[in-house]
This record gives structure tokens, C-alpha cells and sequence, in this order.
């Protein structure tokens, strides 16, 4: 029986779809309780009811389509016009449901959001809310920890997932709990060492927890590590060049840096074009600093920490021979070697000997 | 073997069939997206067709032996304008499908399709437009120019490209200054920039070639693309060709043909689309296709779909695959209609 046959809804008119009107075709079942369905969300969307049974409405049409943008939001307006906490807390196992059905989904996300904002507030504002929700309940309340375990349960299923590292990031941003966080992508890491997400998360919990003694080698240490599993890693390399060229290394002790940066250069057996490549790129980004053409104005590269290093010049050089080889090696990419050669012939010829 | 050639009938087909099928499931799940879903069907359409003088193959005498077909013609004009007009809102904004909320996605297509049809002006007034263009403006944050997708505020690099293409088509490229705040609008694109050069959705998230179309074309339509620095952005982006010749969209992903686009596009915009290997790509793109039902897929064998479709015409048209009609990188949309419009 069609929803709006049962006699709950005997009051709403269904609001049909805008089409024109065609030859009635045979529709299959599925099609026909979707469109009951919306029929009578758009009658109570146009009255602006906001009641239990539109909630209820609500999660039927999520549950048959769960894209439909209108429907979340008119979804999130009933819940906070019933104000009810166990109403709130009752999303979590909803969207367990939908995420059942359907895991990449911005509207999900985006709820999910909308309901960590009520159940884990973080400021004033928020906390000033959640005091005006209605009704005790005695279900669990939901915690930062099972917040942030709901996540982890996600990336059990997708390791990647944009939307779940997007809103770990979220998350941890609003309750400053950083510091687990760089255990999270040391896990994340030894399952899949090539997981860019979790190396680019890495990347930013390192930079907002900062760079202490030690550290620094620490991390290239444990990203090092990461390659013996595979040199074809292009997320390893792009934290490294991260790690020592755009932020970290600004706050860490000058000679670690420097120890670092001589490690890196030696030859590692075995080459292969992503490690060769990221050697070419390291050689040439530390010339450019070496030589005062980049990162100008931080104090790190004129440091005598840096003397046994090769001069700009050389490093330059090595880099141009790398990328020679790399236009054979990984011939896909020889336009951008080929750039890359010219360029930096151009910058060798202004260095001094 | 069949997949050599780009079968530009089939996939005409499948686009006309899918857009005309108003009853079939597909069609009537596909309701939160549905504006967007014409904006790609019809702009296929008119990649496929060339203008007559180009698509004639000739034989050895010089005699034409190909006809010229104008597959825009499978869909009425009348309807697609009808059908789009149908999903504006008074608030000035265009919604996916007839009563649902305005959002960015969809009024970027709906006004993309207008400009297509040359009926922009023809449908919308002045006040009309200019009703669009502030509800557009509404949705820039003050505190960092970031953009939000609709009212409620989900925001995402993806509507600062929406907002801004938006603006420039509906002709008040002129006055941007005046509309939005273009410098927040440019800042808060590049505090999504990362240390691999790229960009996410937000400050901190993944880079992600979608989300670096969306960066690099806001930035390009802002002016302001001089911001970036092409050369580490284009290297992170030639890095997403993979062993099979296709293109990820980050760093140990599948290739997908919508990355084609994402790419290459970026790559054209930052002058360095010669950064990737074309013949390996195109081989990619067209072992997609499903030559008989038409519609190309995101990797060869999948169910197709018309999104695509769309992006993998366009994707082929980039790298002036024989046959296709020229594509604007930056707009997403065939060059001969911004050309007409002056913002090329």
C-alpha cells in the first residue's frame, strides 16, 4: 500500500513532480513508492511542517534516495524545531543506516557535522544550545572518543575516504586533541603505506603540533621506513619535501635539518624513477636555498650546519642529470622534465662556481 | 578492435535517451543533481558536433564522404531552456529539479546551459540576472571569502569556481569587484593550497584533482592564477598519469576518466597540457566507452553514466581528438560560445 493511502496521511494532498504530461508508462514498484513518497514531502516541505511524522518522512525518502540535498536539510530544520536530545542522539544510528547504504555521500557528511555540532559542543555559543535541548535520556551520550572510533570504523571500510579524513581533521580542529592524532596516522600508515590521505593528515598534525628536538629526524626516520615496503611512493616523498621545505622545518633545530637533508642525498640502492625524481627535486629545492633564491628570508639555510653540504651549484647539476635520465626512465612525464631542465640550467648559470 | 575510435553516435544516443526517459528510475533518482545532468548531456552534445566545414572527411578527389550531423538537434532547444527555467527560485538561485532549494551546483549549470543555447539574455532580464548574481554573493562568507553551496552552509572550494563562473557568465565580469570581495574570495582559495602544492576542499584537506580544477579555474576567473606556482602545481598534476595511461585524482588511486578532465584541464589552464602523454591517455578514455548502448564509464567495463560521458568528450576534445568540437578549459564549456560572449 502507497504511504499516502495509510490513513496518517489522510490529511496531505501529495504535490506531484513538475513534468509534463507524457503517456503513462509501467513503472516498476520501487519508482512508485518513491514518488508517493516525495509527493507528500513536498506538501509538508511547502507547509513547513515540522513534526515527527515529517521526520519519519524524511528518513524514508534518505533511505530510497539518499543524495536528495533539500531532503537532509528540511530534515536537520525538524530536528531543530523539535529540539529533542534523544531525537539528536537517534542521528547517529540513522546515519550508521544510510552509511550502510551509500558511504560516499556529501549530504551524509554534512549532517554529520550538523549533529556533532549539538551533541559535542566546543564554544560558548554551542554549549549555550545544547543547554536548551529538551528531555533527559538515559541512551549513552555520544563522546569525542566514540566520535572519533565512528571515524576510524570508517576508514576500516575506505582508508581513503575524503569525507572521513576531511571530518577527522574537522573534528580534532574544534577539540584540539592533536595529539593522538599522529598515532592514528602512524596505524593508518603501517596498514597501507601508501595511503596519501594519511600522510597528508600527518602532515598537518605534525605542523600544528610542532617540531621538537629530535623530532624531525624521527619522522623522516619513520617515513623512510615506509619506503622499504616500496620506493614507488609518491605520498612518502611529497611529505618529505613537506617536511623539510614548507613549515616543520621553520621550527626545528638548524643542524637537524641539516642531518636530515645529507641523509637523504646519499644514494639509496635501487633507484627507481619516484625515488630518483624526489632526489632531483630535494637536490634543486635545497640549491635554491642554499643559494638564497628561496625561503629567502629564514635564517635555517645560511646555517654552518650546511657547510659539508654540496654547493648550490652541484646540487643544481645533480638534479639536471637526474631529471636527463628520468626523461627516458619515466618517459610519460618528459614535457615536465624537460621544463624542469631548462629552468634549472638557467638558475645554474647565475650561481657562482 | 572497437574501441580505436570514439563512437560519437552511440554515445549521442545514450545522452538523448537518458535526458528523454523522464520516467525511468534513473532519471527520477537522479532529481538532486538533474540541472547538472542536462548541463552535461547537452554540452556533449555540442562537443560531438563540429561545425560542418570541419567534419566532412574527404576522399581522394576532395568529395565529402561523411555526413555532418548536428547531434544537438536529438533534444529540443525549447525543452532544455523549458526545462531549466522551470528550476529557478524567487530567491534568484537555481535548484537541481522544481521545488527544491537553490543551490551553487546547479545555478553554475543552469546558467552554462542558458549561455550554450544563446538564450541567456533571451530569458533572463537584466533584473533577472542581476537577482541571480546577488544571490550568488550572498553565499560569500565575510570572515574568510569562502563560499557556501546553498543557505545552509556546507562550504567547499567547489563554490568558490561556481560562484565566480557564475558572475563572469551572467556578464558582470566588469563589476566583480563590486559584487564579491575578490581578494577574501582569491585568499581563501589559497589557504586551501598544501605543501604538495595542490589543493582540497578546505584549508587542510587532501589534495584532490577535482578540487584543484575548481582552484586553479577560480583562481584563472578571479584573476589571479598568477598566485600559484605553475610549474609544482602542474608537475603534482602530470603525476596523476598512471601505468594504464589514465588519469587518479590523488596520489595511488584508480584512474577514472572524470579525472581526464579535472587534469587536463588544469594543466591547459596553467599552459603545460603537454605535460602528459596524450596517446596513452586517449587510449584510456576510449577503452571506456560502451560502443554499442553508447556513454563512456569511469574505467573500462563499468556501467556507464552521463556524467562521464560528458567528461570524457571533453577530456578528448582537450587533446584535439580528430572530430570534436573545441572545449573551453576554463569554463567547461564548447570555445565557439565564450568566444561569442567575449570572455575568452
Amino acid at each position: 500500500m502507497l504511504l499516502s493511502a495509510q490513513p496518517e496521511w489522510a490529511d496531505v494532498t501529495p504535490t506531484p513532480q513538475l513534468e509534463a504530461p507524457g503517456e503513462p508508462v509501467v513503472r516498476i514498484r520501487y519508482d512508485e513508492d518513491y514518488e508517493d513518497a516525495m509527493g507528500l514531502l513536498r506538501s509538508l516541505m511547502a507547509k513547513q511542517e515540522l513534526s515527527d511524522r515529517a521526520l519519519h518522512l524524511t528518513s524514508v525518502v534518505i533511505f530510497m534516495n539518499s543524495a536528495h540535498l533539500t531532503v537532509w536539510e528540511y530534515r536537520r530544520c525538524i530536528l531543530r524545531a523539535l529540539n529533542s536530545k534523544a531525537r539528536w542522539l537517534a542521528e547517529l544510528e540513522f546515519m550508521h543506516e544510510v552509511n550502510e547504504l551509500n558511504t560516499k555521500n556529501y549530504q551524509l557528511w554534512n549532517h554529520r557535522r550538523a549533529v556533532v555540532e549539538v551533541l559535542l559542543p566546543s564554544d560558548t555559543e554551542e554549549r549555550r544550545r545544547a543547554s536548551l535541548l529538551k528531555g533527559e535520556t538515559l541512551e549513552s551520550e555520544h563522546t569525542l572518543d566514540k566520535e572519533l572510533e565512528h571515524i576510524e570504523e570508517v576508514f576500516e571500510s575506505d582508508a581513503k575516504h575524503y569525507h572521513a579524513w576531511a571530518h577527522r581533521q574537522w573534528v580534532t580542529e574544534r577539540h584540539g586533541c592533536w595529539k593522538r592524532e599522529l598515532a592514528l596516522t602512524e596505524e593508518m600508515i603501517e596498514r597501507d603505506p601508501h595511503n596519501n590521505s594519511a600522510w597528508n593528515y600527518r602532515f598537518y598534525v605534525i605542523q600544528s603540533c610542532g617540531v621538537s628536538s629530535g623530532s624531525l629526524q624521527a619522522h623522516v626516520a619513520h617515513a623512510i621506513g615506509a619506503l622499504e615496503r616500496g620506493l614507488d611512493n609518491e605520498a612518502v616523498y611529497a611529505f618529505l619535501l613537506g617536511l623539510l621545505f614548507r613549515g616543520p622545518h621553520r621550527k626545528a633545530p638548524q643542524e637537524d635539518v641539516a642531518a636530515v637533508i645529507q641523509g637523504l642525498l646519499t644514494e639509496r640502492q635501487g633507484g627507481g624513477a619516484r625515488w630518483v625524481s624526489f632526489q632531483a627535486t630535494l637536490s634543486y629545492s635545497l640549491a635554491l636555498r642554499l643559494a638564497g633564491l628561496e625561503d629567502g628570508n629564514l635564517m635555517l639555510w645560511t646555517s654552518p650546519a650546511f657547510s659539508s653540504l654540496p654547493c648550490p651549484k652541484a646540487l643544481a647539476q645533480s638534479a639536471v642529470k637526474k631529471w636527463e635520465w628520468l626523461k627516458m626512465a619515466d618517459g610519460v612525464r618528459k614535457g615536465a622534465y624537460e621544463l624542469k631542465i631548462k629552468i634549472a640550467l638557467s638558475t645554474i648559470r647565475t650561481l657562482p662556481e | 578492435m572497437a574501441h580505436q575510435v570514439l563512437h560519437k553516435g552511440a554515445h549521442a544516443r545514450y545522452v538523448v535517451s537518458f535526458q528523454k526517459d523522464k520516467k525511468g528510475y534513473e532519471y527520477v533518482a537522479s532529481e538532486y543533481l538533474r540541472l547538472s545532468g542536462i548541463y552535461w548531456g547537452t554540452t556533449a552534445l555540442m562537443l560531438l558536433t563540429t561545425k560542418k566545414e570541419e567534419d566532412k572527411e574527404k576522399d581522394n578527389n576532395n568529395n565529402p564522404t561523411t555526413q555532418f550531423v548536428d547531434y544537438t538537434k536529438g533534444l529540443s532547444a525549447d525543452e532544455v531552456v523549458a526545462d531549466v527555467l522551470e528550476c529557478r527560485n524567487a530567491d534568484g538561485g537555481f535548484a537541481s529539479a522544481p521545488g527544491h532549494d537553490s543551490h551553487l551546483l546547479y545555478t553554475l549549470s543552469a546558467v552554462q546551459v542558458l549561455c550554450n543555447y544563446d538564450r541567456l539574455h533571451k530569458e533572463l532580464s537584466e533584473e533577472q540576472r542581476r537577482e541571480t548574481a546577488k544571490w550568488v554573493a550572498s553565499l560569500q562568507s565575510e570572515e574568510d571569502g569562502s563560499f557556501k553551496g546553498d543557505k545552509w552552509g556546507e562550504v567547499d572550494t567547489r563554490f568558490s569556481y561556481c560562484a565566480s563562473s557564475c558572475l563572469r557568465l551572467l556578464g558582470f565580469g566588469p563589476e566583480l569587484g563590486d559584487i564579491i570581495d575578490v581578494e577574501k574570495a582569491v585568499s581563501f582559495v589559497l589557504s586551501c593550497r598544501n605543501f604538495d602544492e595542490g589543493f582540497g576542499a578546505r584549508p587542510g584537506d587532501e589534495t584532490h584533482a577535482g578540487q584543484v580544477f575548481c582552484c586553479v579555474g577560480a583562481l584563472a576567473l578571479l584573476d589571479a592564477l598568477d598566485r600559484v606556482d605553475a610549474d609544482r602545481l602542474a608537475w603534482w598534476l602530470c603525476e596523476r598519469q598512471t601505468e594504464g595511461g589514465g588519469l587518479n585524482g590523488r596520489p595511488q588511486k584508480k584512474q577514472d576518466v572524470c579525472y581526464t578532465w579535472w587534469v587536463l584541464s588544469s594543466l591547459s589552464m596553467l599552459g603545460r597540457l603537454h605535460w602528459v602523454d596524450r596517446t596513452a591517455l586517449v587510449a584510456f578514455i576510449l577503452s571506456c566507452q560502451d560502443p554499442e548502448e553508447g556513454g563512456i564509464s569511469d574505467r573500462p567495463d563499468d556501467e556507464v553514466d552521463v556524467f562521464h560521458t560528458f567528461f570524457g568528450i571533453a577530456g578528448l576534445s582537450l587533446l584535439k581528438y580528430p572530430g570534436l568540437s573545441e572545449v573551453n578549459a576554463k569554463y567547461a564549456m564548447p570555445q565557439r560560445v565564450i568566444e561569442k560572449m567575449g570572455l575568452a
